[in-house]
């Protein structure tokens, strides 16, 4: 079926802005039906986003959901679903620049929590070939930020955005097979999570929380493991509307949590 | 009748290639043009051959009609041809950016920069679509953007206006071919027209003296000509 111009302002949009969360694409999808005199049915959004996915597959694109690790909060990107490689920011960044965020990807990948400080990062620049000099690695980091590749918590650490995260969980699965570890809930890539203490089970916060929510004493999802689980403090309460207002009072807690878990594991 | 006749030898050519092998070229083009595009620079048709198109460039003009199809039809964008000569197209977006509820957003330089450009050729248009550089440059260094200093947001001024706003096919900065010694006059680039209306850059000049536009007699009678011309088409 044929795309109406309501489809192709919501499809530039994204196009224009790589991820948005839900609330505003409720509000994308409301505006791009009124300008063209359209009625819009928020039940028919999923309908609405499919009928656009199916013109834009053959170009290896998509509009995916997907979830912030750290918020829960619910996320819509265009991603670009050819495997071969990093290929939509390579419009954006030259090789080398390129290179170090490869570099960067390695390094979150390896770690256990899923962040890594801002001086490691800067100091995987001696690894690349090329030189970078450590002022302009700093602000390519920014960079990355700023178009939502890179994402820094309130300790500062630098984690993958939602967007990257959507983006390349296929490439980083294929790239590190055995380092990239998927959740055990959701089977989703896992980077910032709750790990067992005993085997390598990994859980999303959001997930365990769904998951712990219906046992009194937790143990590993993993019936082979089965080893108590501790509570979490990083792990979210439960937001009662996942993508709305409660987001940002979410992140708050989050700071405060952190900073009580780095001191405790001093 | 040359062109009808490359054009059938062309559609025979792309039904005889192996079905998986057509699409995906099209396909592989129409991400080309779209990630090109993000620079802004025309995009020339030796490019495209060389490429995406490589051992199927005789079949350009076939490949090169469905990927206009498809970005018109999926993305509501336009490819147009910019200089015949050159043979260089861009793409032209069909839906207009509501400015009080845009649906486009850029990076905030870039947006400085259009802000910038948006002057200049509302400035150029109201001078009588041509104006000398000097001219602009001391205008610009009244509103307090000084040519000969270094921004700190547009960095080097003279290189954004005389060759990157040049290259993207916004301006034209051309000698006065009478002129001894040079004299370098600045006008319309070729994306400018097709992007921008005389009526955009015309309301942009009521809306800061809180005007009506009839008040410029022959800026509004130049915005008459090219609508008439624009619907005549």
């Amino acid at each position: 079926m044929a795309l109406r111009d309501s489809h192709r302002l919501f499809l530039q949009s994204f196009m224009s802005r790589g991820i948005l969360p839900s609330k505003e694409v409720r509000q994308l999808y409301q505006q791009a039906c009124e300008r063209f005199g359209e009625a819009s049915d928020l039940g028919r959004l999923a309908e609405f986003v499919n009928r656009i996915n199916i013109k834009i597959s053959p170009l290896h694109l998509q509009i995916k959901k997907g979830i912030n690790e750290v918020t829960a909060a619910q996320y819509y990107g265009l991603v670009n679903t050819a495997e071969s490689d990093i290929t939509r920011l390579s419009s954006t960044y030259t090789v080398n620049e390129l290179e170090f965020y490869k570099k960067i990807i390695e390094s979150i990948v390896d770690s256990d929590d899923g962040v890594m400080s801002s001086t490691d990062a800067l100091n995987l620049t001696s690894q690349l070939e090329k030189k970078m000099l450590k002022k302009d690695a700093e602000d390519l980091i920014s960079k990355f930020e700023r178009d939502n590749w890179l994402e820094l918590n309130p300790k500062g650490e630098i984690a993958l955005s939602t967007r990257a995260i959507l983006e390349l969980d296929q490439y980083i699965q294929n790239q590190y097979p055995n380092l990239a570890v998927k959740c055990n809930m959701c089977h989703r890539l896992c980077l910032q999570g709750e790990t067992c203490s005993r085997c390598d089970v990994k859980l999303h916060f959001s997930c365990a929380e769904r998951y712990f929510d219906k046992q009194e004493k937790h143990h590993c999802p993993s019936s082979a493991c089965n080893a108590p689980w501790p509570q979490d403090s990083r792990r979210p309460c439960r937001p009662s509307d996942p993508s709305a207002a409660s987001t940002a009072s979410n992140s708050e807690e989050n700071l405060t949590n952190h900073t009580t878990r780095s001191k405790s594991r001093r | 009748m040359p062109s009808t006749q490359t054009l059938t030898q062309a559609e025979r050519y792309v039904a005889s290639l192996p079905k998986e092998e057509g699409q995906p070229k099209v396909c592989d083009l129409v991400q080309y043009l779209l990630i090109m595009d993000q620079k802004k620079i025309p995009i020339k048709k030796l490019d495209i051959n060389k490429y995406v198109l490589k051992e199927h460039s005789r079949a350009f003009n076939m490949f090169f009609r469905r990927a206009k199809t498809t970005l018109k039809e999926v993305f509501g964008i336009n490819l147009i041809e910019l200089d015949a000569k050159q043979k260089s197209y861009i793409l032209v977006n069909i839906l207009e950016n509501d400015d009080d509820r845009a649906h486009l957003v850029w990076p905030p330089e870039d947006n400085a920069k259009m802000g910038l450009l948006m002057v200049i050729l509302t400035t150029i248009f109201m001078k009588g679509n041509i104006m000398q550089d000097s001219l602009l440059y001391h205008m610009l260094k009244k509103l307090g953007i000084d040519t000969e200093q270094n921004h700190p947001v547009f960095g080097d001024l003279k290189r954004l206006i005389t060759q990157e706003f040049v290259r993207m096919g916004y301006l034209e900065y051309v000698r006065d071919p009478k002129s001894d010694p040079p004299v370098y006059d600045f006008k319309w680039g070729p994306r400018a027209k097709l992007e921008i209306s005389k009526r955009n850059a015309l309301d942009f000049v009521c809306q800061i003296y809180e005007v009506d536009p009839e008040i410029w007699t022959s800026q509004w009678q130049d915005v008459k000509r090219e609508e008439e011309l624009t619907n005549g088409n």
